[in-house]
């Protein structure tokens, strides 16, 4: 049996979806990491509990709550739709951030306590030889906490791949639009196609396997 | 020049401090938890005092009258950390050309501290006492106003310490480096520095040099930081130019040198230090009979608790200098305790 054009659509779908969150969360997500990590301001606790809110929400109520914000009539849903004439609910866009505020916690929450983990004095020397914050950012804690970034990255592409709940509130289940792999198999189980559902199911299982496995040597070799 | 004055409130901690120092090597001295690394974080910059001034070389560091509070990068300080803070992922030349990459400084610097033949190891590879010198020679390459040696000797084995003392000065001779020396070894205050600030409780509480400060602690609370250990109470007797006599309990009277103005009748505390002893010749003035409680062999000393004015006191006598014979627990000797070895501690208010 071969994956008909539907299901090979979703599989390519996903792999984008995820490829293209994963990086919006990296550019975002890390600046925010460093400087929860290092910074101490006010309101820094509420913050930090909005980022986490995704991680414990039902995935609808963040779906829906996203919707209320990306619609045409949502804050930044309205401007979207000034600047761009068009909207991001019930298109792929709509997927990549539903995926994107359901994985950033994951990612920030894992960059943050390996940046937390570089030793104060190895900043602090940076510093004390001339060398900027950037600077030392760049030369001194990504390399040191690199290990754990990447992790990070690694789980919130596997958290973006397996997103569901606000994925189908954001974007929708639209064939050869938005039908991720989660979707599709959703899909192919209300339909009573369970050949199709198990094949999907497989392709996740495999991606997850392996998500697992770089997980767990990049976290072996963080311990040499 | 280093003049420091800061004032910090910090939870459960309040730190007050202030000194001013023209001596090349200024030793900070303390036990751990009374601010001393602090001290060192504030002259950096890594710390902000709530109010103060801080001047190296007669630049403003920091002041709060004038709002100067300039950034670490802009200080120029030497700083070479507790746990040296050598950057991992780096090589001990990358380390090193971190700050400059000026390649004349690093030659002379690698060649001075002997470290050409580790260069391309890594951190996690060399020894401790390489690691000291890499990261002295990664905060020398920027030829900072000022080093600040945050007990860079403490890590260290007793042997390894004494080599690098001779190093870590004819260094900082050669690059006439001033540095600031935080450490709770007095003998490393003894050995390197020139004038020491002694620190309690986020307090300076006396300063002067080293030598001086040893033998004319202000209180019994700083003879005890410093390591002084047998204190009797006791009555000045007589004075004299240059001595003076205190009379202890059961009419024991000692002579010790006049290092601090003593009235006759005023009341003191006596701070006989353990190497004050030693057998007695006949005729020698301080000679005391005193019971043996206790003896203990500890290298090249005998380590001797007796009886002296009805108080327990440790004394130190050379192997070589005591036949054993006249040493016996449970028996009386006499012994001999120099005048220059005594100090007399005025009573605290």
């Amino acid at each position: 049996m071969v994956l008909d054009p539907e299901a090979l659509f979703s599989i390519k779908l996903s792999l984008k979806v995820a490829t293209v969150s994963t990086v919006l969360i990296l550019l975002t997500g890390l600046p925010i990491a460093y400087v929860l990590a290092e910074k101490e301001f006010p309101m820094k606790n509420l913050l930090d509990a909005l980022i986490t809110l995704p991680l414990v929400f039902p995935p609808t109520v963040t779906g829906y709550l996203l919707l209320l914000i990306f619609g045409k009539n949502g804050f930044i849903g309205e401007i979207i739709y000034r600047l761009f004439k068009t909207g991001i609910v019930f298109t792929w866009y709509g997927a990549v951030v539903a995926s994107s505020v359901a994985a950033f916690p994951i990612f920030v929450k894992t960059a943050r306590s390996s940046i937390e983990a570089v030793e104060k004095n190895l900043i602090y020397a940076a510093f004390t030889l001339g060398k900027g914050e950037l600077e030392t950012f760049f030369r001194v804690v990504l390399p040191i906490a690199k290990r754990g970034i990447v992790a990070g990255l690694v789980l919130s592409f596997a958290r973006a791949i397996g997103e569901f709940g606000a994925t189908l509130m954001l974007a929708g289940n639209i064939p050869f639009k938005t039908n991720t792999i989660p979707i599709e198999i959703y899909s192919a189980v209300s339909d009573g196609n369970f050949e199709r559902a198990n094949l999907l199911t497989v392709v996740i299982a495999v991606l997850s396997l392996g998500i697992i496995f770089a997980v767990n040597r990049l976290s072996q070799r963080g311990n040499r | 020049m280093i003049v420091f004055k800061a004032e910090k409130e910090l939870k459960n901690f309040s730190y007050s401090v202030s000194f001013s120092s023209d001596s090349q090597i200024t030793a900070l001295f303390a036990p751990s938890g009374s601010g001393k690394t602090l001290t060192l974080q504030m002259i950096a910059g890594l710390q902000k005092p709530d109010r103060g001034e801080i001047e190296v070389n007669r630049k403003t560091f920091f002041s709060s009258k004038r709002g100067i509070n300039l950034p670490p990068q802009k200080r120029n300080v030497g700083y070479l950390f507790q746990d040296y803070a050598l950057f991992p992922h780096m090589t001990v030349k990358e380390n090193i050309l971190f700050a400059d990459r000026d390649e004349k400084l690093f030659r002379e610097i690698v060649g001075l501290l002997e470290i050409e033949n580790i260069l391309n190891k890594f951190p996690g590879q060399i020894s401790g006492g390489q690691k000291q010198r890499v990261a002295l020679a990664r905060a020398l390459m920027r030829r900072p106003e000022v080093l600040l040696l945050d007990e860079p000797f403490s890590a260290l084995h007793r042997e390894m310490r004494e080599n690098l003392y001779g190093e870590l000065l004819s260094i900082v001779k050669r690059f006439n480096q001033r540095a600031v020396l935080v450490t709770h070894d007095f003998e490393e205050v003894l050995r390197l520095s020139e004038k020491v600030v002694v620190f309690e409780e986020g307090r300076n509480v006396q300063e002067g040099e080293p030598e001086e400060v040893f033998l004319k602690p202000k209180t019994v609370k700083i003879a005890k930081l410093l390591g002084h250990r047998n204190f009797l109470k006791g009555r000045v007797a007589e004075t004299g130019e240059q001595f003076a006599v205190v009379e202890l309990k059961g009419n024991v009277k000692l002579k010790l040198r006049r290092r601090v103005p003593l009235k006759a009748g005023e009341k003191v505390t006596v701070s006989v230090l353990p190497m004050s002893a030693a057998f007695s010749p006949a005729g020698e003035s301080n000679r005391v009979d005193v019971l043996v409680k206790r003896i203990e062999k500890r290298g090249n000393f005998l380590y001797l608790k007796v009886e002296l004015a009805g108080e327990e006191v440790e004394l130190h006598l050379p192997v070589s200098l005591t036949p054993n014979y006249i040493l016996e627990e449970g028996k009386r000797t006499t012994l001999h305790l120099s005048a220059d070895q005594i100090c007399a501690i005025k009573e605290e208010e």
